[in-house]
């Protein structure tokens, strides 16, 4: 199988450049389905071959991290998910579009390898309609594959980036709770995303908050929202400072809260943010030339995302059709 | 084959005993087959104890012996020594390991503890009745001693040698002697200026007649063992002639090109350099990195100015040889890299530095000429927060897990000079964990410093980070964890006190060498109680940071000890070496070159003979580590003292029922 | 005297008596809870880098402690654990390898099943049901009033076409993806909920006394919530 490697904290992980398990997000899907279009639409460009499974239930860690799905059910949820993935035939390397799904089924992967009678137990559970898990699926998050493969993709770029400006915000649960495994090798100053800028000939911005959570929070963005609120002030603020013409962000969660509350927050801080905000395939997908309404999804987003793509549309590299 | 095997147990004062049963391993040992004699006290490794084996040998004219305590590691050269003295090889000794091994984890099962006992003791006498003798060869010791790195440490320890007689030849990897103590500008607890107190005993090793220093030079081999070391060192080419050049600097005055200073770590210097003006020796460099005569082929100022004609751009290094009886490594540390930490900002933000680079700025002859000045826009910072445990005490993979042990005083030194004599109306915080200041007059200074105003908040940082307004200010998240305040505190400039780290040269020599090394990368020390410069090569001793990380009167100390074992061992004239390592049968040798590339001492090599391509092992090469015994595919090399027959004759005992 | 005898009844009262690590002991066996947790040395690491701690008044760090000191019914019955939000900045910096919001979680989990922690999740209402009926945790119907109201005008005209917009992009109206899950793998799914301990937390609510009715409040008026699973059956 074609594979890169793509340095991590101590060496590098394999990065598989085909054979995709698209590991759906319910959140994603729910409120920026543009982002799922998009990436086909990568993969398409990319010729590679991918498995999009109607079976995959949700990984469930929104209702984990929530407080609303005790751990055992959790694991034996990811168990019968990872049966699923080890019985494909070739598209066995899970891509998962959120960080969550990604933090998640890593840490009940790692859960269920690491104790055997654990993975017994569930085994044992989705026995009863014919499924186990081996130990097999290997799991990685869709930015490190379309960091994996950035020269290819700068090949079959229709825009450039040239010349704009892009605030990064990675996912906490993609770079805080497998911290070792962070391609590019740092959580505490993670790059990937601005790696998949700068490959597009944009610039990414270094800002003073760029670590900070966006303050999701989950149960605090579903009834708690004055924490989402504070967090993502103090966010946005530090972002502000450096003019981005964009917000590139890599979960689902992160975009809609970076995404939707700039407008309530506006009026409660009387300060204008205005940052669109699009998802890393997103953005990959619209310099490739996909169709910002039918691809990309922006008619989706609460802050407008039109000035930002006419900005990138003036950068063209190749005379390409647009593709639907 | 020994048919009359006595069996010695130990009690460790109650450490065995009191989990053990002694009088029924006694008993079990005394059913084994050719054990006629089986005793147990209470400190076999006593006077009395070891009188008590050897009268039994007399009496039972005993041609084995097994002795069941604690680890070999503590007590097998004792018990060799008692054998010895009755006439009998040392290497008839068989150690069952009962402490370690046995009553120190089952400690909560007497029973079972017991039995694997009895099973031990089983297993070291079937190993004892097959031992061999093996012999010592005796060798004329070299009275020579190279001692690898110059710093305060090294210094020191080639000093007393050099005073007791000893011809010292003293290695330095930079262009200058002196290591990091000239940086460090004062030293704690009593201020004294550091060169002050390093400068003249530079001096003294530059002119003492039994020292010959060897800068700009590393050591790149070592063959042989204690009491005879061949080693190579490479004197790299300074392209400056050293006995020409007068120091006089003016070719650094016209130098062209610069690049970033490696002395003082911050600023630039020229391509050709004199590290410091109290250098030694001091004669100018040329870092061949960036010298445009080299690079580009085309510059040539300093050649044209320089008034001695010393510049020569035609200079080779040398590989040096050298015959050494005995080596000490002094080659110190480094800082930590606080950029791998991404959320303390170094590197991310221009006006957070290390203590380091704060000490180079304090000092008059450094790169500021004394003035503290931000990086970011050269003014000085009234508002100064340390971070203490930057990279120490840290478990993240990123992180060093031990203690450094001198940053508390370093930072509390700096805050103290800064408040006394730097900027008197500054406002220092220093952010930590807990204040180790556990060396004499330590504890004072704190105190003295606490009387300064200088603010110290119990709490270690989450993350510094810009302000939005282009000040260049720093914003230090820390908890206050006495008030339990959440604080941000805005500073002007931000300074880590970084973990230590062991020094490039430290593990290129630990490799070199073949010396073990810790966890953290320092070179272990043999015993850290017993034997605290000793490596874990004979004949090879460590003293100073190289060793773990300790401050100026820790370093001199175990300088001076280390050079006290030096002496001690080179005061025979003669060197013993026992014969047990490796071994090769050559009629079954295959030469198939296995065992020579799993050597990790370069000891074998492939010699074809007139029967064949053979295996041969130095014996001054070869440590007995066993990897080439272990990984030869037909059995014909075998490690003395650790034979197939000798290690399954043990393990077969070990495992059928007896 | 009266005031010494006084005195010593409150010295009687705070001395301890159970042993640490027995009170420690539903923490500590759960799979999750780090090695770290025993050797936090209180550096406040984790404070100083949480998002909530600057906040509240939540502290991780003194939580931590608590727990070492036994007090764990009083963080259970506390508001302070619902604080954090489980960025996990803290696991990623503590320098003892603890996880100190992954100790939270555990411990939030813990308040529920003790049922003080009940009224914290109101939205398990529908969340847990739409896992159970749909196999999302999350799909465009489940948002319920005044969930998108705040965002303002552009959100709630886009949520008025969402149906319409998802269509566009393939995707169904009410369903998170392009297909709903198939009714085979749905009964797979149910069939894990029912035999581990998610059927267990749902009833949880009920043997507590926290009717899922009323938690609906805590979201403003919302007719998402179907009848109890017994009836359903």
């Amino acid at each position: 199988m074609k594979q890169t490697r793509v340095p991590i904290l101590h060496g590098d992980k394999e990065i598989p450049l085909d054979n995709y398990y698209f590991f759906r997000s319910c959140i994603m899907s729910t409120l920026f389905p543009g982002v799922d279009c998009s990436l086909r639409f990568i993969f398409e460009k990319l010729g590679c071959s991918y498995t999009e499974d109607p079976k995959q239930t949700c990984c469930s860690g929104f209702n984990y991290h929530a407080d609303i799905i005790p751990w055992e059910t959790n694991v034996t949820i990811q168990a019968r998910n990872f049966s699923l993935i080890e019985n494909e035939e070739k598209n066995k390397n899970a891509i998962c579009v959120c960080p969550t799904s990604y933090g998640n089924i890593k840490e009940c992967q790692e859960h269920l390898d690491h104790y055997p009678e654990e993975k017994e137990k569930a085994n044992k559970i989705i026995a009863k309609f014919g499924k186990e898990y081996k130990g097999e699926a290997k799991i990685y998050h869709a930015t490190e594959v379309i960091y994996a493969h950035r020269e290819k993709l700068k090949k079959l770029a229709t825009y450039s980036l040239d010349g704009l400006k892009v605030a990064t915000h990675h996912g906490c649960h993609y770079t805080k709770i497998f911290y070792s495994d962070v391609a590019t090798g740092d959580w505490e100053y993670p790059i990937v995303l601005d790696k998949i800028v700068e490959n597009f000939g944009g610039e990414g911005l270094d800002y003073n908050e760029k670590t900070l959570c966006c303050g999701m929070g989950f149960r605090h963005t579903l009834i708690n929202r004055d924490y989402t609120r504070t967090v993502m002030l103090r966010k946005l603020k530090s972002m502000k400072a450096t003019k981005p013409d964009l917000l590139l962000v890599q979960c689902p969660g992160c975009s809609l809260n970076l995404d939707y509350y700039q407008k309530p927050l506006t009026k409660l801080a009387g300060e204008e943010f205005n940052i669109p905000v699009l998802n890393y395939a997103q953005l990959t997908a619209l310099v490739l030339g996909a169709d910002p309404v039918k691809v990309v999804g922006i008619k989706t987003h609460n802050v407008d995302v039109m000035p930002f793509i006419e900005k990138v549309q003036k950068n063209k590299v190749k005379e390409v059709a647009q593709v639907g | 084959m020994g048919d009359k095997v006595g069996v010695f147990i130990c009690h460790c004062g109650g450490n065995i005993s009191k989990y053990i049963n002694m009088e029924e391993l006694t008993k079990y040992a005394l059913t084994l087959e050719n054990v006629p004699v089986a005793e147990n006290y209470i400190f076999m490794c006593s006077e009395a104890g070891q009188d008590l084996i050897k009268d039994k040998i007399a009496e039972y004219n005993l041609d084995r012996v097994v002795v069941a305590s604690c680890s070999p590691k503590f007590h097998e050269p004792t018990f060799r020594r008692t054998l010895q003295e009755t006439g009998l090889n040392p290497y008839y000794l068989a150690m069952a390991n009962i402490r370690e091994h046995c009553s120190f984890p089952h400690s909560d099962e007497p029973d079972k503890a017991l039995q694997k006992a009895k099973d031990l003791v089983r297993g070291a006498v079937a190993r004892a009745k097959t031992l061999e003798p093996i012999e010592k060869k005796k060798q004329i010791m070299n009275k020579d001693v190279l001692v690898v790195g110059a710093g305060i440490a090294g210094i020191q320890a080639s000093l007393d040698l050099a005073d007791a007689g000893f011809k010292v030849y003293l290695v330095e990897k930079d262009a200058s002697i002196g290591g990091n103590m000239p940086k460090v500008l004062k030293t704690f607890p009593t201020d004294d200026c550091a060169m002050c107190t390093v400068s003249p005993k530079m001096n003294e090793v530059a002119a003492h007649k039994n020292i010959e220093i060897l800068s700009y030079a590393e050591l790149r081999e070592c063959n042989g063992s204690m009491g005879n070391f061949e080693v190579v060192v490479e004197k790299k080419a300074r392209l400056v002639d050293e006995r020409k050049c007068v120091g006089c600097g003016d070719c650094m005055a016209k130098c062209p090109s610069k690049t970033a200073d490696d002395y003082n770590q911050i600023g630039q210097r020229k391509a050709i350099y004199i590290p410091f003006p109290n250098a030694l020796p001091k004669v100018a460099t040329i870092d061949t990195s960036v010298c445009l005569q080299i690079t580009k082929g085309k510059c040539g100022v300093c050649k044209k100015i320089c008034p001695a004609d010393a510049v020569d751009y035609e200079q080779k290094s040398q590989m040096v040889k050298l015959n050494v009886g005995a080596i000490i490594v002094a080659t110190g540390y480094k800082e930590y890299d606080p950029s791998i930490k991404g959320n303390y900002g170094y590197g991310r933000y221009p006006n957070i530095i290390t203590q380091m680079q704060l000490a180079r700025m304090m000092d008059p002859n450094g790169p500021t000429e004394g003035k503290i000045i931000r990086p970011s826009d050269n003014k000085e910072p009234k508002r100064i927060v340390m971070v203490q445990c930057m990279g120490s005490r840290d478990d993240k993979p990123t992180g060093r897990k031990y203690c450094s042990r001198v940053c508390c005083m370093i930072a509390l030194k700096h805050a103290n000079l800064l408040k006394r004599d730097c900027i008197k109306d500054s406002q220092i915080d220093i952010c930590y964990m807990d204040i180790r200041a556990f060396g004499k007059g330590y504890e004072e200074y704190y105190q003295r410093v606490q009387d300064l105003g200088v603010r110290l908040t119990r709490g270690r940082p989450g993350e510094i980070i810009g302000t939005d307004d282009g000040s260049n200010n720093l914003i230090v998240r820390v908890e206050d964890t006495f008030t339990k305040e959440f604080k941000e505190i805005e500073s002007e400039m931000v300074v880590l006190s970084c973990a230590t780290d062991p020094s490039d040269g430290t593990k290129e020599v630990a490799k070199v060498l073949g010396i073990a090394t810790d966890d953290g990368g320092f070179i272990k020390e043999f015993h850290p109680k017993l034997r605290p410069v000793d490596t874990s090569v004979e004949g090879i001793f460590v003293a100073g940071a190289a060793q773990g990380p300790k401050d100026i009167p820790d370093a001199v100390a175990q300088a001076s000890g280390a050079a006290a074992r030096t002496m001690a061992l080179l005061s025979s004239d003669i060197a013993e070496i026992s014969l047990d390592k490796a071994l090769v049968n050559k009629e079954e040798c295959k030469g198939c070159d296995i065992c020579e590339k799993t050597c990790p001492f370069d000891a074998i090599t492939m010699v074809d003979l007139p029967e064949g391509r053979k295996a041969v092992v130095s014996e001054a090469l070869c440590h007995g580590c066993g990897m080439c015994a272990a990984n030869c595919p037909t059995g014909a090399m075998q490690l003395r003292h650790y034979k197939d027959n000798q290690v399954l004759a043990e393990v077969g005992a070990l495992i059928g029922s007896h | 005297m009266a005031e010494i005898k006084l005195l010593e009844e409150k010295v009687g009262s705070i001395r301890k008596k159970e042993t640490m690590l027995e009170s420690l002991k539903e923490i500590l066996d759960d799979p999750r809870c780090p090695d770290g947790f025993l050797e936090c040395m209180q550096c406040a690491t984790c404070v100083a880098s949480c998002p909530a701690a600057r906040i509240y008044e939540f502290n991780p760090r003194e939580m931590m402690r608590q727990l070492y000191e036994g007090n764990l019914e009083e963080l259970l019955k506390g508001d302070r654990i619902w604080e954090c939000g489980q960025c996990y900045t803290c696991m990623s910096r503590c320098p003892r390898g603890n996880n100190p919001g992954g100790v939270i979680m555990i411990l939030r989990y813990l308040s529920c099943w003790r049922g003080h922690g009940l009224k914290k999740i109101p939205y398990a209402t529908v969340l847990m049901w739409n896992l159970y009926t749909k196999g999302y945790s999350l799909s465009p119907d489940v948002f319920w009033d005044g969930f998108i109201d705040e965002f303002g005008e552009t959100a709630v005209n886009m949520w008025k076409n969402m149906k319409e917009i998802r269509k566009e992009l393939g995707y169904l109206p009410d369903d998170a993806r392009m297909e709903p899950i198939p009714e085979e793998s749905m009964k797979e799914l149910r069939a894990i909920l029912d035999e581990t301990l998610y059927r267990k937390y749902w009833d949880n609510f009920e043997k507590n006394g926290v009717a899922m009715k009323d938690l609906l409040d805590h979201l403003g008026s919302f007719d998402y919530y179907k009848p109890a699973w017994k009836e359903e059956k």
